[in-house]
């Protein structure tokens, strides 16, 4: 250690006539490098059973991702199910029971009027399946309970 | 003799004296010191930055994917090419028609699985097969973990992969030692070998050529001291030297030196240590490099923007050749690998694999993040930050948006080539889900390191046309598709000056359809539908759209005479396919610290702002615009699934737009000069093409499906020679048209009263007409 403090008096000396490393001046921006060529997708006509075919597979994930959703739902985890359904409804964005599930974690949320707007979606896209109109009468109801009950006298 | 003495043993007394307070003040220098290296060296070594994460990516069977996108997706997510069967995670090998992956570890808020390894088999541009490598099972659903996008690091947002000392290649650390401090195992922080030589090196140069600093004063200085050359920064570093080596181990110094050393700029963002480095110069991991690129890295610590591959091959080379020669001169590297080193060519990474992606996006993000975050906090929390961005669309957004100016420019040659002081011309694109407000992608400029100004959040630019959408919402209840709108040149009076409008390009008919109108974007045509309905239902309907700008009551607001900001023009846009719904738009996901809990969770907000018939009304009424009108450039550019859109082209061409959406995407692009200057095209000739390249290059996104068709709509057939409802027998050629079911207009009246107003107003029309 008493070398290192005469190391001190040395380096006080020297300093005198040392300095330091040039210092980095600050660079100009490098050339602006050119950006990849996206490879472009053949121009293409979808035949309707095509298009018939990516809606289903769709559908199907939006219906797979409704699924998990809903157990984080019946777990009493609105948020994660939200998540949930919103991933479904990204991937099908007429995924009708994305937007009733969806109604219903707001419902949970005590969000009565984001839960309309999604039961508004739900009713939209499920109008033609009768076996979910008792559900979505329902849930009509519920979301005007809500409403009523926090409504402003 | 005595009093001699006695003087001298004053003056030695009095000199211990000195030395000794001179040794306490030293010591209570040194203490001070000590203490902020304990409190920041410290804190910030054992601080960990918040990351800023992409969405996760599904992969499905059937889904269709660019795989030239999902190759740079994963070699971003530090996938390494494999010549075998992939066994480790990270591990790929790529065919002509599969993928095989070992999958990292997936960590989302809600979502927890370990790696294994799976399969993709592509039929074309299909993912026709998603299937576990080993025993073959299908897999419905592979969620690929998020892409790191960057680390809030220090005082800056700064883009930095750190990189455990033990995961650093021997070669790297070697040659940075051998370039920068050959000593540094050997000293206590100053190496006075290498002091002196620098001394006499300066002294017979006579001037300042070498430094001396050893590895750890450099990391003194750049942790604590500013750039200036006095003395006493000097003195000061020196003391953080011993400081730091007291207190650390070497191999800690030198972990913390690599992660931490400057290596030059990509913009406005500072690239440190290796790891970014080695993804900025070379396309790949730190633990990839290969002796010559570690050399490279080495060399360039001396001066990056001197010594960088990309600066200067020649001189890169000659650096990266003297710092080989020192590692072979001291035994780090046998002659063999030395010759093979320095026979190998100097070239930076593609500008794919080194361009840094979405600064535009994590600039807005930032913003939001401040309201939830105190810098410090960001720096420090080890917090996981997850957004919206898909890194694919982000980066077929940038690469459309650049591609397209480029073409711009070179159809009018010196348009931008007027010298480097030149204005470039500028753009920005958005990209958007309807339905989640989820931002996919944004961009905000051409080149985020000439310019940070985010053109798609921060400029306000005039609508133009495409606010045309709101005059014609406003008449959809009193007006149909087939409504007769007037073509005529008229002259109206704002405040007390008169205004003529004129159409962008020449067409004759006196009058119009409501839906040629919007679709060909007539001005004249326009301005009358607004007169008719009056500017002020022009304003309230706009009015619950979000926009911040005021709408000033005038007749020029229907041809979209109001400043912007393109993100509102985007999101209200979004009303039209997500059936009346305005979302807010979402770039933040989900927060989370580093023990996985959750901390903050944005969700999809939406509200009513008109009903789903109408919303309807104006997608098929925009998808005329496709399919015959201004935007009907589309289908030559190979696009044929359905898409509603307007172009927009404001006055003297400053501004050119074009807003387009499918059932699932909505994209807008704007093309102009931030001075407002003319770019001398319209929206279709400079943004539809743009828009154009980058949906057909995110073809995971598009499902080529038609849109919705609500409940209170009503498909009849018209005549297409008289433009109006078809009766029995009347009519050769015809059209099915869209109207609001309570909204469809009678065909008796329209044709068979010659009384009615309707017809009256059209007689009078046309008599006017002959009249001129």
């Amino acid at each position: 250690m008493g070398n290192d403090w005469c190391r001190y008096g040395v380096t006080v000396g020297l300093l005198v006539v040392l300095s330091c490393r040039p210092t980095m001046v600050p660079p100009p921006p490098p050339v602006e490098p050119s950006p990849p060529a996206v490879p472009e997708a053949p121009p293409s006509r979808p035949a309707p059973e095509k298009v018939q075919e990516e809606l289903k597979r769709r559908e199907q994930v939006a219906a797979a991702l409704t699924d998990r959703g809903r157990s984080r739902l019946e777990a009493g985890q609105p948020d994660a199910a939200i998540r949930l359904f919103e991933r479904a409804l990204s991937q099908s964005p007429r995924f009708g029971p994305g937007y009733y599930y969806l109604a219903q974690a707001w419902l949970m949320k005590n969000k009565a009027n984001q839960a309309q707007a999604f039961h508004d979606q739900a009713v939209l896209y499920l109008q033609d399946q009768p076996e979910w109109r008792h559900r979505l009468d329902r849930q009509q109801k519920e979301i005007k309970d809500r409403i009523a009950e926090y409504a402003i006298p | 003799m005595q009093g001699t003495m006695r003087t001298y043993g004053r003056i030695l007394g009095g000199f211990t004296g000195l030395v000794l307070i001179g040794f306490l003040a030293l010591g209570a220098y040194g203490w001070g010191l000590y203490q902020e290296v304990e409190e920041r060296f410290s804190g910030r070594r054992w601080s960990i930055p918040s990351r800023i994460l992409s969405d996760a990516t599904l992969l499905y069977p059937g889904m269709r994917i660019n795989r030239s996108l999902f190759m740079h997706k994963l070699r971003r997510l530090d996938y390494r090419p494999v010549g075998q069967v992939p066994q480790k995670k990270g591990e790929m090998r790529a065919g002509d028609n599969t993928i095989e992956l070992f999958l990292h570890d997936l960590q989302l808020p809600d979502e927890q699985r370990a790696g294994f390894g799976v399969r993709l088999v592509f039929d074309g541009q299909t993912l026709a097969r998603l299937e576990k490598i080993i025993s073959r099972s299908p897999l419905p659903l592979v969620t690929l973990e998020p892409e790191k996008l960057g680390l809030f690091f220090g005082e800056k947002r700064e883009m930095r992969h750190l990189v455990a000392i033990g995961q650093m290649p021997q070669v790297l650390i070697d040659a940075v030692i051998a370039a920068e401090d050959s000593r540094f195992f050997e000293h206590f922080g100053l190496d006075w070998r290498g002091i002196g030589r620098a001394l006499l090196a300066n002294l017979r140069s006579g001037r300042i050529r070498q430094g001396g600093s050893t590895i750890t004063q450099q990391l003194a200085k750049n942790y604590f001291l500013t750039a200036e050359r006095t003395l006493g920064r000097k003195w000061k570093e020196m003391i953080l030297a011993f400081v730091l080596e007291w207190r650390y181990e070497k191999i800690a110094i030198l972990e913390m030196y690599l992660n931490e050393i400057y290596f030059g700029q990509n913009g406005s963002i500072s690239i440190n240590g290796v790891g970014e480095a080695s993804r900025f110069y070379f396309g790949k991991a730190a633990e990839e490099i290969t002796l010559s690129e570690a050399a490279i890295l080495a060399g360039m610590i001396k001066s990056p923007n001197i010594y960088s591959p990309q600066a200067d091959g020649e001189r890169c080379r000659q650096r990266r050749d003297a710092v080989l020669r020192v590692m072979f001169q001291r035994g780090r590297i046998t002659a063999e690998a030395y010759e093979k080193a320095r026979v190998a060519a100097v070239k930076p990474a593609e500008a794919a694999t080194h361009r840094q992606t979405a600064n535009y996006f994590i600039d807005y993000l930032s913003r939001q993040l401040a309201e939830l975050y105190a810098p410090e906090d960001l720096t420090s929390l080890g917090l996981s930050i997850f957004t919206t961005l898909d890194t694919q669309v982000q980066e077929a957004a940038e690469t459309a948006l650049v591609d397209g100016l480029l073409r711009i420019e070179g159809r009018r040659p010196g348009a931008d080539s007027q010298g480097a002081d030149a204005e470039r011309l500028q753009g920005a694109v958005i990209v958007m889900k309807p339905q989640t407000g989820a931002v996919l992608a944004m961009v905000g400029g051409r080149d985020y390191r000439q310019s940070q100004f985010n053109r798609a959040v921060q400029a306000r630019r005039q609508a133009g046309s495409t606010f045309k959408v709101f005059t014609y919402l406003a008449a959809l209840d009193t007006y149909s598709p087939i409504a007769v709108l007037s073509n005529q040149a008229r002259t109206y009076e704002i405040d007390g000056k008169p205004w003529r409008p004129r159409n962008h390009s020449a067409l004759d008919a006196p009058v119009v359809s409501l839906r040629e109108g919007l679709a060909r974007s007539v001005n004249r045509a326009t301005v009358d539908l607004a007169m008719q309905v009056g500017i002020d239902a022009v304003i309230q309907t706009a009015g619950p759209f979000g926009f911040t700008a005021r709408l000033a009551p005038y007749p020029s607001l229907a041809l979209g005479a109001v400043d912007v900001v393109p993100l509102e023009l985007a999101r209200a846009y979004c009303v039209f396919p997500n059936d009346g719904l305005l979302p807010n738009p979402i770039a933040l996901q989900d927060v989370i610290d580093d023990r996985g809990q959750l901390l903050a969770r944005r969700h999809l907000q939406v509200r009513r702002v008109i009903a789903a018939e109408r919303a309807f009304m104006m997608t098929a009424l925009l998808k005329s615009a496709v399919l015959h009108g201004t935007a009907r450039g589309l289908a030559a550019r190979g696009i044929h699934f359905p898409v509603a859109g307007k172009t927009g082209t404001t006055n003297n061409s400053r501004d050119a737009w074009f807003v387009g959406y499918t059932p699932d995407i909505l994209i807008l692009v704007w093309v102009g000069y931030d001075s407002g200057a003319s770019i001398q095209a319209s929206g279709a000739e400079a943004a539809l093409p743009i828009w154009a390249d980058l949906i057909r290059a995110i073809p995971h996104q598009i499902s080529g499906s038609d849109f919705n068709v609500p409940p209170g709509v009503a498909e009849r057939t018209i005549c297409t020679k008289s433009g109006f409802p078809a009766l029995d027998g009347d009519c050769d050629e015809i059209l099915p048209e869209w109207f609001l079911a309570d909204n469809i207009p009678r065909n008796s009246v329209l044709f068979r009263d010659p009384d009615s107003a309707f017809e009256q107003w059209v007689k009078k029309l046309k008599e006017a007409v002959d009249g001129e």
